[in-house]
């Protein structure tokens, strides 16, 4: 197969003479991209009374056949938390107690947003609420 | 001037707002400049991941795997960081885990800011199955495998909006990105309690480092005597929509 390279320079710069970096696209480079069907947001209620245990929040059939790369973010919509966003895994405790974690992660055919709960007793999650952005890209 | 753009599945170009797009040529993607896995052993280790050779400090990210389950790298626990030259994973584990890792061929501490072009959305109204593909070298264009294509506008790309970059040490800091809709973003950190100057490291939200976001500004706060230089990459995605 022959070599034939498709490059577009980003503005202000000549295509002919353009470094990777001032490149908007070139096909010796891979990109991180995602099928539509596989972004989303979940919107999710900590269960009241929690326990011990692992909640599964979402479960997204992906059926790639591989581990793709991952990313989620969370949004604290009842502001129990210092942060409003955080890039998953998320220690969802207050001060000492971070044995409580949110997680986003995927197997072969699989991706699930989980809540893994070690530490129930005075926890601050039980009735919050919370959104999930989540992203399962083609690249693995 | 000229450009090109491609608009995601369903949208008219003409009438699609920028995060419609799958792709400008008006602001950069991430190009993957290498990418791997590394067998991180349990305890205390050092281990040099990739000389990456860029000459900068590159963007880069970092996912684990262990258990059959593969996640983004808990980076408020595990420590890589990226040098001019180098990634370098400097930190204990309690078990083994498999590192993944992408440098990207973009620099880190790099002031850039993409236009706002067009912010008002655009309904999903167009049904013809157009679009542009572009195959990595060797591989098939007519290929079933999305992993054999550079680009294709039939999905979703991390399109840069905005990064920057701080130069004094600060706790605290505000970034003006007018973007309409709250971000996806990524935070790093010179974190000079953990690691020297000139190393640069993934921030991850913690009960000390905060982020916060409006439709117009996003905000850090790190709760500590320490003050550190940041960098941080916004997109053209929003945090809290599918978009």
């Amino acid at each position: 197969m022959s070599s034939k390279i498709f490059k577009i320079s980003l503005p202000g710069f000549n295509v002919d003479t353009a470094t990777p970096e001032q490149l908007a696209l070139s096909s010796d480079f891979d990109y991180p991209k995602m099928k539509e069907d596989m972004v989303g947001v979940v919107d999710y209620t900590v269960p009241d009374p929690m326990s011990t245990g692992t909640y599964t929040i979402a479960t997204i059939n992906h059926n790639l056949g591989y581990k793709p790369m991952v990313q989620c973010f969370l949004e604290d919509l009842d502001g129990t938390f210092n942060t409003e966003f955080a890039v998953l895994p998320y220690f969802a405790e207050i001060g000492f107690m971070d044995s409580n974690i949110f997680r986003f992660y995927t197997t072969t055919t699989q991706a699930k947003i989980v809540l893994e709960v070690g530490f129930a007793l005075f926890s601050v999650l039980p009735g919050t609420r919370y959104r999930f952005k989540y992203q399962i890209w083609v690249n693995d | 001037m000229y450009g090109i753009k491609a608009s995601r599945k369903g949208y008219d170009v003409d009438s699609a707002s920028d995060k419609q797009l799958s792709f400008s040529s008006e602001w950069p993607l991430l190009p993957i400049s290498a990418e791997g896995t590394y067998n991180i052993a349990s305890g205390d280790q050092t281990y040099t991941i990739i000389n990456h050779g860029l000459g900068y400090v590159p963007v880069f990210m970092c996912w684990e795997e262990a258990g059959g389950q593969l996640q983004m790298m808990d980076a408020s626990f595990r420590n890589v960081y990226a040098t001019t030259s180098s990634l370098v994973f400097d930190g204990w584990s309690p078990s083994d885990f498999t590192l993944h890792y992408k440098v990207f061929r973009r620099e880190l501490l790099k002031n850039y800011t993409a236009d706002n072009l067009v912010t008002t959305d655009s309904s999903q109204s167009d049904s013809g199955d157009y679009g542009i593909k572009v195959s990595l070298e060797g591989k098939s264009v007519d290929s079933s495998d999305m992993r054999d294509f550079s680009f294709r506008s039939d999905l979703r790309h991390l399109m840069i909006h905005k990064t920057g970059y701080t130069t004094t040490p600060v706790a605290t800091g505000t970034v003006t990105h007018g973007l309409g809709y709250k971000p996806m973003y990524w935070f790093y950190v010179e974190n000079t309690d953990r690691n020297s100057a000139g190393q640069w490291s993934i921030q991850q939200e913690t009960d000390d480092f905060y982020v916060s976001s409006t439709t117009s500004q996003l905000t850090w706060t790190l709760f500590s005597a320490s003050q550190f230089n940041w960098a941080y990459l916004i997109f053209k995605d929003p945090v809290n929509q599918v978009g």
